[in-house]
């Protein structure tokens, strides 16, 4: 469904709209959102490193964790070629398509797409964010037959803005254990998921079924306590203070840790300070 | 004589009798009341009344404490609306109101004033205009006249001031209104709040007033007291008299009068679960047996219960349980005990159930001859076998949910069906031609499909007693030379478990009644030759077996090989005897008169049909003095002689390698590898197992262990050691399974010739296992044949005969019947010219003899196809009414003794009571366990003894992890519940002449999808298709992580966007709107499971379904809601609720699993293009493609889906028409389409006629709905649509369907394809006009993901939107291109404007018009049905458009 509000702006055809996608598509993509500030913040590091200003206010309940997740391992993967073998003419436009499982930063080793969250109980209050306050939208581009971003944080429930600047149709694939989706955007089109998605333990994968290559994944949290790893590897993110448990995801190896990483390992959190957990490493494989 | 003072006899020794007689009675009396109160069934109604009042006290309480948390909670929302309201608001508003309202009285009076002044005047005016019609003279009429004018220019100005009146009070009355509404808006939630909190008093007023009923009344319990209770008790008896149910005394039918319900008193009352009682059983003191007796029954919707499909009252309670229903006493009524059950949990076990049984009532008392009564009560374990009686298909007892309401029963009807039993023991449903239960009966030879149409009706005809239906279970033999060896054979005959364990041919050797080892005491000590008997005989009589398997097979190859190489002039010899015999058979019956009695010299009595036919080859003129019988015979002879002229070619005339395998003259030696990969794709795995592929699902359950068809693991070393004879076989087998045997189940599976020699390659190289170890140990001696043979001999003929048999050979003389088995010992020169032992040196006519009497003595023909077996009768005892059978006439004989012996303590007791007690159940099971055990210490002559073979029930197969200790415990349980299952349909067969009001009659709908039930089973499509979602009973109060499922539900649903909750119009479908009504709080969901590995130990363990079905439940609020199917999945349900599994599907989740693996892919995350690459699911089937498509797809099947995995493909089996014609049905039935495709019926006739006609008939009609909707002409004008945007409707439909970015994406249409690998492809859509149904296509486009859930065929926004930008763009389009502006000639014109960037960039390109003109030409639902049109009309249209022709569509003939 397109946007009711400002119809124009999102008309195929309409400057408008070209400038709006355009700079939406390549600059700042995933728009972090600002939690109220009235009872203290909790902000959340985009994946492209445009944090936010934490909380004047409060800053004794939260702290900020901080870390850099680095590849241990001598040999880092090549990031392959992936085989486009439709719609070339447009896929292929911006050069070959790379394989986005492991995206390493050669110099610094930083390990991008890793998803860092607390392990919250379902229920815990959340503090810092007024009930029933709007979330900014969170946008999945397709700019040239990959998603972007990768991986997709998301809280439950925020609005979700699927987009195909693309002259070729994309038809976005959502398959986890609560969220199923199956939508074909046209060229130029879009897709607003106004409830957004369920939340869900687990990662969701994100597909296209006309480009089998096409392949991203989701994470869907009831709180705010996450963020994914930029370029250089690293993410920032405010959580309450305390002792919290921190887990770490990557498509490839899945938890930091393995099975036991999944409930996340203890971290305390100084409040109003800052948590440097330095490099966390993680390998190919566990 | 006056009268005397004196009495005659004393008075006062009078008055003292009188006073004991008096007090005789008194006490009598008061023994009489006291029994009277003592009665058992009144004690045990005083406290069920106590338990009744506690029960309904306990939930009285309950509810006046709902009610009252009900009505706080309505209170609390009232007071909490209330604060929220802006008191200042409604107080500015209500006084607007209130001032408003004096204006508003004036002004309405001020109009109802005028109104009547007007009303005056216009009778004033009327009054004038009488007076001016009656006035004569003309003065007087001027003036009238002028009079009137004045009038009605007074009424005119009034009715004006009138209507400005009249708006002014509408005016105000308007604004009132509309300050009431801002009122009402503003109180909205207090007035809602307010009417819950009524309707919740209501209510709570309700609840307490049944509370208040609920308890006893003082008047009830004063009659309750002793002696009162003698008159009008509140403990009497119930009975329940079914009409016309009664029971057999032999000489008379008596009717049933059941008085159960006397002591069960609230069997059929909701409320009284087991559960309740145990929240009551300290107050009452409840008994371990007290909650059988006080519980109600369980399952009411299904039983007792009033409105359940079987009623109490209507049904009685021993037509299920039997026992006698006119007791009133617990012995009498002779209950037996079975193990206590609550809740499924075994509370105490059948030893402990009978003491205590024994201790209470002195139960053993009801086993006492004095007692007899033959139907005593069915134990719970076998109660299933009471549904037989009226349930006469058993498959009616799957619902058409897939839920089994009878599991056990339908696993041992399963289980009988798939061993074979009835080829042995006939059960047949018709007596004298009525139905009396379920028939399975061994089909006819030559079976119906072979016969010629006309004898086919003449066969079925017979209504009462049709043919029999099933095919033998084992393979047929009659090429059994083609296909092994002897020494395989024997070694197979001796131990076939050895070979293969899950087999399911039984076990003859090695028994307790022919194993040397085995021998009783008694035999061991007798001087006899027993000891020497059980050494010698097995092994002679296995030898003979397979002399006589492949001899009879070689004969009749040679004969193939014979008759094929007959010349076709030579052939029509035959046919011409056989047609003349045929028109001589019809003149006869005719004229009965011309049949010769007796034989005529040159034709005598014993001469062989063969010989007959020879002679009437040279001279037909002798045709005229055969008798009845030889022509009956000799027509038999040819017919037989035609089929095995049209049966295969023997292997011996086939090349191999054949020329299609062949390269370059080299011959192709198959790729095992591929084979491999072929094996595991083609579906082989469906119905064979392999040791080398080994799936297990997510609970670690081996699922590649389908049991249906053999295990395949060691399958090179039963075809015999030579490579190339081996793969010969099985590449002819792999060709054509029914050119070996014609009856196999096996489909042709339409592999190419390549490919079929790399699965060969595979089977036999590297896919060949070894078999297990016990198999080297079987070894089979030469064995006495000699002495077995006399061991016959001795019995059909004299001592002196019978040793001139075995010494040289008889002659014809000796015999009285020259067809009789020991015509195979005749001296050779007097054998039959074409009889398999003419060609035998004598030694081996004695074995191929000693084969043919042990073949009928053992039955094997019962499984197999045996040449000379073709309609032998079955051997065992027919099964028809055995769970009636009198015990008096089952030979128990020394089996207690045995089980004591053998089995001590290990045996279940209940069973050994069973057989103490000499009831059927334990005969039975032993007969099951051990059929020859009931030959203990006896002393009987070989052929005398037992000859049931020793089956294997059930074959567990090991779980992954599992250890062996575990696996065998395991596998004796397995066994137990098997046989027990297999008993339970047994008992069920009673035979018993049910009324018919009793007895299940299917509607037409239910009869059709039963018989398809059947049919599905039996040629294992299951085994591919899943058929039905599974069934997951949800039950809506129950918590689940501190909140209800009912909660649960709405909190889900209220976090998915509204537009998946009503995103289509398509309302009364199942998949939007649950088409059940809504009863109680269980709710039924239907989806599948996700094949996925469940979450770590520390998570529980869930189950999450995709949903198939919408869910219909009624939220707090107490509003309907439903939830949609397929976008909407149900996670997080506690996998040990109750839930039954999708029907059908293991080689789905085998092949899911196995691509999973092979190409690394995420179950979850990837499943959509998993599931899209296996047997797609057979659900909905009916609504989505027409039955003349389905009828001729499933006769030969062709490739639809490019999608499934490489190598998948549809095999074709080997369907008669009838059974083509029944699936069809099937899958009509079961979606309850009333008008299944196109305004055809059912394909109630064999439809192979119908087809032809079928399609003609749908086209007419798509061409007639065309018409009437005025689009039929497609060129030029075109018709408009409802959004008025004129445009070729068929072009806009064909542009979307040949868009590259739409349809084309992915689906082939014509001679556009869309590129891509197979994997990303749907099915090419040129089959769609003759596949589909026009309103599934419909529903189809517009949101696949709501049929089938897994599709990956995209929701596209664009077809359901209902959006203002969407509308805005449409607008946009028009105003800048005028209303025409999307017609084919403006193309350019569009064009030449730039729409968008992408546009400008690829002016010249087709495709961003034919996107544009398509994307906004039509309102959403309009595109929908263009697209369907579009489709639909595939080689209909008269003139296709442009696009149309451009995909390749012509117009068809």
């Amino acid at each position: 469904m397109m946007q009711a509000s400002k119809p124009l702006r999102f008309i195929p055809g309409t400057p408008a709209f070209w400038v709006a996608w355009g700079a939406l598509g390549f600059g700042t993509i995933l728009a972090g959102y600002h939690p109220s500030r009235e009872h203290g913040s909790s902000g959340l590091v985009t994946t492209r490193g445009n944090s936010l200003s934490a909380a004047e206010s409060l800053q004794e309940s939260f702290g900020t964790i901080r870390g850099q997740v680095v590849f241990a391992a001598d040999k880092i993967p090549a990031r392959e070629k992936l085989k486009v073998d439709r719609d070339q003419d447009h896929c292929l436009s911006k050069g070959p398509l790379l394989d986005e499982k492991w995206v390493v930063n050669p110099d610094t080793k930083g390990v991008q797409w890793v998803v860092v969250f607390l392990r919250f109980n379902p229920g815990a209050p959340i503090t810092g964010v007024k009930a029933g306050e709007k979330l900014p939208d969170a946008v999945l581009d397709q700019p040239v037959c990959y998603f972007h971003p990768h991986v997709l944080a998301v809280r439950e429930g925020q609005r979700i803005v699927a987009k195909n600047p693309a002259p070729v149709a994309h038809n976005v694939v959502i398959t986890g254990l609560k969220n199923s989706y199956n939508i074909q955007i046209p060229p130029g089109g879009q897709y607003v998921f106004d409830k957004g998605l369920v939340r869900e333990n687990n990662a969701i994968k994100i597909s296209c079924g006309a480009h089998p290559w096409m392949s991203g994944w989701a994470w869907v949290f009831d709180h705010p306590y996450f963020a994914v790893t930029d370029e250089q590897g690293r993410f920032e993110m405010k959580a309450p203070a305390g002792e919290q448990r921190l887990v770490v995801w990557h498509e490839a190896i899945g938890y930091l840790g393995g099975r036991e990483g999944r409930q996340g390992r203890p971290v305390q959190v100084p409040a109003g300070g800052v948590l440097d957990l330095g490099r966390l490493e993680i390998k190919p494989t566990q | 004589m006056g009268a005397l003072e004196e009495t005659y006899r004393d008075q006062r020794k009078l008055d003292i009798v009188f006073a004991l007689s008096c007090l005789a009675l008194v006490a009598s009396m008061i023994w009489m009341f006291a029994k009277d109160h003592n009665r058992e069934f009144k004690k045990v109604q005083r406290k069920g009344f106590d338990v009744e009042v506690a029960l309904l006290e306990e939930q009285a309480q309950e509810l006046e404490r709902k009610g009252r948390d009900l009505v706080e909670q309505a209170e609390k929302r009232v007071q909490e609306a209330r604060s929220q309201i802006n008191e200042s608001d409604l107080r500015e508003l209500r006084a607007e109101l209130d001032r408003l309202l004096p204006e508003t009285v004036k002004k309405e009076t001020e109009l109802a004033f005028e109104k009547a002044v007007r009303d005056s005047w216009v009778s004033i005016r009327d009054d004038l205009t009488g007076q001016y019609e009656n006035a004569r003279r003309e003065s007087v009429r001027q003036s009238l006249k002028k009079d009137i004018e004045e009038w009605e220019q007074r009424i005119a100005d009034k009715n004006k001031h009138l209507e400005q009146l009249q708006r002014e009070v509408e005016a105000l009355q308007d604004k009132r209104r509309q300050i009431q509404g801002r009122i009402d808006e503003l109180l909205a939630e207090v007035t809602r709040a307010e009417s819950e909190l009524k309707r919740r008093r209501a209510e709570q007023d309700r609840l307490l007033r049944l509370a208040e009923q609920r308890r006893m009344t003082p008047g009830a319990k004063f009659r309750a007291w002793p002696i009162v209770d003698a008159f009008n008790s509140p403990y009497r008896v119930r009975q329940y008299a079914p009409e016309g149910l009664t029971i057999d005394y032999n000489f008379k039918q008596v009717q049933r009068q059941d008085r159960c319900a006397t002591c069960h008193m609230f069997i059929d009352r909701q409320g009284f679960e087991k559960a309740q009682l145990t929240s009551i059983a300290e107050k009452v003191t409840l008994q371990l047996g007290e909650y059988g007796v006080y519980c109600n029954h369980p399952r009411l919707d299904l039983f007792a219960g009033s409105s359940s499909p079987h009623p109490a009252e209507k049904f009685g309670c021993t037509i299920c349980h039997a026992g006698q229903g006119g007791a009133a006493t617990f012995n009498f009524a002779f209950h037996f005990p079975d193990g206590g059950k609550t809740d499924g949990k075994t509370l105490e076990s059948y030893v402990e159930k009978k003491q205590r049984w024994q201790d209470t009532y002195h139960w053993h008392a009801s086993l006492h001859p004095d007692y007899l009564w033959d139907m005593p009560m069915i134990p719970m374990r076998f109660i299933e076998s009471s549904c037989v009686k009226c349930h006469h298909n058993i498959a009616d007892l799957v619902r058409t949910s897939g839920r089994e309401e009878a599991p056990k029963l339908l696993r041992g009807y399963r289980l009988v069906r798939e061993l074979g039993c009835f080829g042995c023991h006939e059960i047949s449903g018709y007596k004298a031609g009525r139905p009396i239960g379920p028939d399975l009966r061994l089909e006819p030879y030559p079976a119906p499909d072979e016969l010629s149409p006309m004898e086919r009706a003449k066969l079925y005809n017979n209504s009462a007693e049709p043919p029999g239906q099933w095919r033998k279970v084992g393979p047929g033999l009659r090429r059994i030379a083609e296909k092994t060896t002897p020494q395989w054979t024997a070694r197979w005959i001796r131990s076939p478990r050895s070979f293969r364990p899950d087999t399911r041919m039984p076990h003859f050797f090695g028994l307790t009644n022919n194993h040397p080892d085995q021998l009783s005491d008694l035999q061991k000590d007798l001087p006899s030759q027993v000891p020497e008997e059980h050494r010698d005989l097995p092994d002679a009589e296995i030898q003979a077996i397979t002399f006589y398997l492949f001899k009879s097979s070689e004969v009749y190859l040679d004969k193939i090989r014979n008759l094929h190489a007959l010349s076709q002039a030579q052939w029509q010899k035959y046919e011409d005897v056989h047609n003349q015999l045929s028109a001589l058979d019809d003149a006869r019956r005719a004229q009965p008169d011309l049949t010769p009695r007796e034989p005529a010299p040159d034709l005598p009595a014993a001469m062989m049909p063969q010989d007959i036919v020879d002679k009437l080859l040279a001279d037909p003129a002798l045709m005229s003095k055969l008798t009845k019988d030889q022509l009956a015979s000799c027509r038999a002879y040819l017919q037989e002689l035609r089929r095995m002229r049209r049966a295969a070619a023997s292997l011996a005339e086939k090349p191999f390698p054949p020329p299609e395998l062949l390269v370059e003259g080299k011959p192709y030696a198959g790729d095992p590898r591929a084979g491999r990969l072929l094996f595991e794709n083609r579906g082989c795995l469906a119905c064979h197992a392999h040791n080398q592929i080994e799936v297990y699902n997510a609970e670690g359950k081996l699922l590649t262990d389908s049991g249906y068809g053999p295990d395949l693991s060691h399958v090179k070393s039963k075809l015999g050691n030579d490579r190339t004879d081996a793969a010969k076989w099985l590449y002819y087998w792999l060709t054509d399974p029914t050119s070996y045997h014609p009856r196999t189940y096996m489909p042709k599976p339409q592999l190419e010739p390549r490919e079929r020699m790399d699965i060969v390659a595979w089977l036999l190289g590297e896919g060949s296992g070894s078999p297990p170890p016990e198999w080297q140990s079987v070894h089979v001696d030469s064995g006495n044949v000699e002495k077995l043979a006399r061991l016959f001999l001795d019995k059909a003929l004299t001592k002196s005969l019978a040793e001139k048999a075995v010494r040289d050979g008889l002659e014809p003389e000796d015999l009285a019947r020259l067809d009789s088995d020991e015509a195979i010992l005749l001296k050779s020169d007097k054998q039959p010219k074409d009889a398999p032992a003419a060609r035998l040196a004598h030694a081996e006519r004695l074995r191929y003899y000693a084969g043919r009497k042990t073949i009928s003595r053992y039955g094997c023909y019962a499984c197999h196809d045996i040449p000379g077996f073709e309609n032998a009768k079955p051997i065992g005892t027919p099964l028809n009414d055995w769970g009636k059978k009198d015990p008096e006439r089952l030979a128990f004989e020394n089996i207690v003794a045995y089980v004591e012996r053998h089995h001590g303590e290990h045996y279940d007791p209940f069973f050994l009571d069973m057989l103490r007690e000499h009831r059927r159940e334990g005969f039975l099971y032993q007969k099951l366990r051990e059929p020859r055990s009931y030959d203990y210490e006896k002393l009987r002559a070989w052929d005398d003894r037992l000859r049931m073979p020793q089956f294997r029930f059930a074959h567990p197969k090991k779980h992954r992890g599992e250890s062996d200790e575990e696996f065998a415990r395991r596998t004796q349980v397995e066994e137990q519940q098997a046989i027990e299952a297999v008993m339970t349909f047994i008992l069920g067969l009673v035979a018993e002449q049910i009324p018919e009001k009793y007895v299940y009659r299917p509607s037409p709908d239910r009869l059709h999808e039963i018989r398809g039930i059947t049919l599905l089973e039996r040629y294992n499509c299951i085994g591919c298709h899943i058929t039905k979602p599974g069934g997951y009973l949800l039950q809506l109060d129950r918590e689940l992580e501190g909140q209800t499922v009912r909660q649960m539900l709405q909190d889900y649903l209220g976090r998915k966007s509204d537009e998946l909750r009503h995103d289509h119009p398509f309302y009364e479908h199942s998949a939007w709107r649950s088409q059940k009504p809504v009863e109680g709080n269980t709710i039924l969901a239907r989806g599948l499971p996700f094949y996925v590995a469940q979450l770590p130990e520390d998570e529980p363990k869930t189950v999450t379904i995709d949903l198939y079905e919408a869910l219909r439940f009624v939220d707090d609020k107490r509003e309907l809601q439903d939830f949609p199917a397929g976008l909407n999945q149900l996670p997080g349900l506690p996998a040990d609720w109750e839930q039954f599994p999708p029907t059908g599907g293991r080689f789905t989740e085998v092949l899911f699993r196995l691509l999973a693996q092979r190409d690394n892919k995420d179950l979850v995350g990837e499943r959509k293009a998993l599931l899209g690459a296996v047997p797609p699911v057979l659900y909905r089937e009916g609504q989505k493609v027409q039955p003349q498509w389905l009828y001729e797809f499933l006769r030969q099947p062709q490739e639809i889906r490019p999608a499934v995995a490489r190598n998948l493909r549809m095999p074709r089996f080997h369907l008669s028409d009838d059974e083509l014609a029944a699936l069809v049905n099937y899958f009509i039935a079961v979606d309850r389409l009333e008008n299944p495709a196109l305004g055809l019926d059912y394909l109630s006739a064999p439809p192979a006629v119908q087809v032809a006609q079928g399609r003609v008939a749908a086209q007419a009609d798509y061409l007639a709905r065309l018409q009437q909707m005025g689009l039929a002409q497609t060129t030029g004008a075109g018709g408009t649509v409802e959004s008025g945007v004129p445009t070729d409707y068929f072009e806009v439909g064909w542009r979307m369907l040949t868009d590259t970015n739409l349809c084309l994406k992915c689906h082939d249409i014509g001679t556009l394809t869309s590129g891509g690998k197979p994997e990303e492809r749907g099915p090419a859509l040129a089959m769609a006009a003759a596949r589909l149904r026009p309103d599934y296509v419909e529903r189809w486009i517009a949101l696949p993901q709501r049929f089938l859930p897994y599709t990956l065929m995209p929701q596209y926004d664009p077809f359901f939107a209902h959006d203002q930008a969407y509308l805005q763009m449409r607008h946009v389009l028009a105003q800048r291109h005028n209303r025409g502006a999307l017609q084919g000639a403006a193309v350019t014109g569009l064009l030449a404007a730039p729409i968008w960037p992408g546009a400008l960039a690829r002016s010249a390109d087709e495709q961003v018009y034919s996107y544009l003109a398509s994307q906004y030409a039509f309102l959403p639902l309009e595109k929908v049905r263009a697209v369907r049109d579009a489709l639909m009309s595939w080689g209909y249209l008269e003139h296709p458009p442009p696009s149309a022709r451009a995909a390749g569509v012509l117009r068809r003939p």
